[in-house]
């Protein structure tokens, strides 16, 4: 499983970062990239001649391209840039350098002048969240507690555009959940009225890609690693009854991240997480031949920072 | 036994039976009844009374007759195991009863269908002709309207003496009873347990009954009391379907099913006695077994002189009527200390009754061992029902007791003492009847009202511990028997050999850890 993890991770990268195959060259200088295609729209910055950037999508008589050096987006009108070829934008990509000969001195892409709006960069932003988690071992939680799902509350932090769209993450939740020991016989449970109580304490510690969809709107996906620390504790528990132990697996997530103010963003995510061979050595859950401590979750997130 | 005095009990059971055969009920009186004495009296009117002013009524009525009395005490004098002359038939179903009677008229003599005692659709009929039962169950197998029929098996009491000496209650601790009341404590009143035994005294009273005393028959005072144990609000009103007609109070004259109740059930943290196991639930007594003493009642009472002290037994008639009536008055829990040889389909559907109205049976496996290690009854149905469970015996040391029966099919061990592994505080040790009080061998004008420190060794005394945990577990939410018997098996202690053995069954009973159950992980 963490193999197959590393592999997902892997692919989701490449294929972020592969996303913009072909490019357009600047064929005049101060040629202006713009926030809206219309002449009218704000100038975010200015290319020189020679500059590649990446091509987002196509248009009615304009671009929409990408800095592939600072990953700001705008449009340039179609008849001041000529599409390289593909193959061209991957010679040029590999040279490290804007699709011209290796012959001509490299001229900077950078914009001779600052843009309207400041130039995309690394930024730690603190996150708060609410996910309800619906357990891998369903039937064991159903029968303690009446149900296989539960809330976690978290928070953590995140680096964002630590390099393109990398960002990497660090959160800690806390769910708790109660409920009784029961006896199961059949596959009927049977309550004892043995109070439980159950707590969840999970850190993730994670990197993601994430992408600007829009303005306001950026996709990504995710996952790392998870440290469950898992406590069941119950009334007249003796000596090692309890449990507190602390379990390692994985998670992968993927969502979108709105933004609603400056220094605001939401986000919707989707999260999975998969902690083997934590539970099935003894109680409900050996009864019912379930062994992972993991559950797929839906979690709204809110994001401080920009 | 002499040969005399059997040929006189013949005599005076035929006497008594011309004087009134099956239909004499002995009439109880008051004791200011003034009583003539001897036989003839003894016909009109057994003396059987209360001396403390409660009014006895027909509440004492004997309802045994002195031909079926003499019956019991010939087949336990001869080591029989059944009563002769009678056997327990079932007919298929739809049989009618004209049909009955044919398949019955397969046997010698005159069987009368109608002379016969319907326990459910169980028929115990007399078969005066022919009275070896086994015989006679063979031929009525072969009918074709029969289903089964069988001896009116005698089973034995599964106790065995153990000297009384300083103990304590350590097959509580073995099976983790401290810890166990901390989740329950004692479980709940509402939950009924039957001890189906030779019953527990439930009334204070003092009886007149009409004894030999050695040279003549005396109206003799004889005092009861119910357990101080065991609160007289703790009991339902049970019933005796040896001796006395319904309605009578069961009293206990042996000692062993107040001991074995007092297992299950007697008072704890009162500072009186010793401690039971739900001693919250409600106690039910039936009466099955008759000891010594409930025969040389019966005898002095139909006026046949002599000490009749050929020992209890426990007819299979009245078990097949004792389970079923527990069963039908709402029992929960069902204790069935009692056993001997011989395949019963009667004790077998009466557990499956039981089972089927609710109850959870806890049988003792058998004490012989060391006496052959033959299969025992009902003990031998504990794997076959679910919801029935054979219990063998543990000593203080966790190992089988050396008379705990390996072949019947033990399901769960629990303690039942060996006087081999501790000695005399090896026994089981409750509150109970002060049995010297009542030894047959020196007593003559018993007493049943006095209760000291009992130790006493036997699967009997094993099955009440499962009866408890089980009363216990019902309190706690488990209310199906077949469910109660996974619980106990799943959290037993594993003994002898891993896993399900002859000897420990799934291993010994561990209260505390069935009562707590599983959480997630553990």
């Amino acid at each position: 499983m963490r193999k197959m993890f590393a592999l997902a991770v892997i692919v989701v990268l490449t294929c972020a970062a592969s996303a913009a195959a072909q490019q357009v060259r600047v064929n005049h200088n101060r040629t202006p990239l713009r926030a809206e295609p219309t002449s009218a729209s704000p100038v975010l910055e200015f290319y020189q001649a020679g500059s590649a950037l990446d091509i987002v999508s196509r248009l009615e008589g304009w671009y929409q391209v990408r800095d592939p050096k600072t990953g700001r987006e705008g449009y340039m009108l179609a008849s001041l840039v000529d599409e390289l070829p593909a193959d061209a934008s991957a010679r040029s990509r590999a040279a490290g350098q804007p699709g011209v000969p290796r012959t001509t001195a490299p001229r900077p892409s950078a914009p001779v002048k600052p843009g309207v709006q400041p130039k995309p960069k690394a930024g730690v932003r603190a996150v708060a969240d609410v996910s309800a988690v619906w357990m891998t071992a369903s039937e064991s939680f159903k029968a303690i507690t009446g149900s296989n799902s539960r809330v976690q509350y978290g928070g953590g932090v995140q680096a964002v555009n630590l390099w393109k769209g990398l960002y990497a993450e660090a959160m800690i939740g806390y769910s708790r959940v109660t409920g009784s020991r029961v006896f199961v016989h059949q596959g009927t449970v049977y309550d004892l009225g043995i109070p439980v109580t159950i707590t969840f304490m999970p850190i993730d510690a994670g990197a993601g890609w994430r992408v600007r969809v829009s303005k306001t709107l950026h996709a990504y996906v995710g996952g790392g690693v998870t440290f469950m620390n898992y406590k069941e504790e119950s009334d007249f528990a003796a000596a090692d009854d309890d449990v507190s132990e602390t379990f390692t697996g994985f998670y992968a997530s993927g969502g979108l991240e709105v933004r609603l103010a400056r220094w605001l963003h939401v986000r919707a995510e989707g999260r999975y997480t998969s902690i083997p061979d934590a539970l099935g050595a003894g109680g409900v859950s050996a009864e019912f031949n379930e062994t992972d401590l993991g559950g797929a979750a839906a979690a709204v997130k809110l994001v401080f920072g920009r | 036994m002499s040969s005399r005095r059997i040929a006189f009990a013949l005599a005076a059971s035929a006497w008594l039976a011309s004087a009134g055969g099956n239909s004499i009920g002995l009439v109880a009186q008051d004791r200011g009844t003034a009583g003539a004495r001897g036989r003839p009296e003894a016909a009109a009117g057994a003396r059987v009374g209360s001396a403390d002013g409660q009014a006895a009524g027909e509440a004492d009525a004997i309802g045994m007759t002195a031909e079926r009395a003499l019956a019991f005490a010939r087949a336990r004098r001869e080591q029989l195991g059944w009563v002769p002359g009678e056997v327990l038939v079932k007919f298929k179903p739809g049989v009618s009863l004209a049909q009955g009677a044919r398949a019955l008229s397969a046997l010698r003599g005159d069987v009368n269908p109608r002379a016969g005692r319907w326990i459910g659709d169980v028929l115990l009929v007399p078969t005066p002709g022919e009275e070896n039962p086994d015989l006679a169950a063979g031929i009525l197998a072969q009918q074709p309207e029969v289903l089964w029929a069988q001896p009116n098996y005698i089973r034995r009491l599964l106790a065995t003496p153990s000297d009384p000496g300083y103990g304590s209650q350590w097959h509580l601790d073995q099976i983790n009873m401290p810890a166990a009341w901390d989740i329950n404590a004692g479980g709940k009143g509402d939950v009924l347990v039957a001890v189906v035994d030779s019953g527990v005294t439930e009334v204070t009273r003092t009886s007149v009954f009409q004894l030999w005393t050695g040279t003549r028959f005396e109206l003799v005072p004889i005092p009861y009391a119910i357990n101080p144990d065991i609160a007289e609000s703790r009991f339902e009103k049970g019933r005796d379907f040896i001796l006395y007609s319904a309605g009578t109070p069961v009293l206990d004259m042996d000692g062993h099913g107040t001991h074995v109740a007092g297992t299950i059930l007697q008072s704890t943290n009162n500072g009186t006695g010793f401690a039971g196991i739900a001693y919250n639930a409600k106690l039910l007594p039936v009466k099955v077994c008759a000891a010594d003493w409930d025969w040389q009642i019966i005898m002095s009472s139909r006026g046949i002189p002599g000490f009749w002290n050929e020992g209890g037994g426990c007819p299979d008639d009245a078990i097949l009527a004792g389970v079923r009536y527990a069963a039908d008055q709402g029992a929960k829990v069902i204790n069935l200390s009692l056993g001997g040889a011989g395949e019963s389909p009667a004790e077998f559907e009466a557990l499956r009754y039981a089972v089927s109205k609710g109850a959870f049976v806890a049988v003792a496996a058998g004490n012989n061992y060391e006496d052959g290690n033959q299969p025992e009854s009902p003990a031998r149905y504990g794997r076959q029902i679910e919801g029935v469970m054979t219990v063998g015996a543990v000593g203080r040391s966790m190992k089988r007791a050396y008379y705990s029966n390996t072949s019947s099919g033990t399901e769960i061990a629990a303690p039942g003492g060996d006087s081999r592994d501790g000695g005399t505080a090896g026994g089981v040790f409750q509150y109970g009847l002060n049995e010297a009080d009542f030894d047959f061998g020196s007593v003559v004008k018993p007493r049943f009202d006095r209760y000291t420190t009992v130790s006493k060794q036997g699967t009997s005394m094993a099955a009440p511990h499962v009866a408890g945990v089980a009363a216990l577990l019902y309190s706690q939410g488990i209310t199906n028997p077949a469910v109660i018997e996974a619980a106990i098996k799943k959290f037993a202690k594993d003994l002898g050999a891993a896993g399900v053995d002859n000897e420990y069954g799934a291993g010994l009973v561990d209260a505390r850890a069935a009562l707590r159950g599983l959480g997630v992980a553990r």
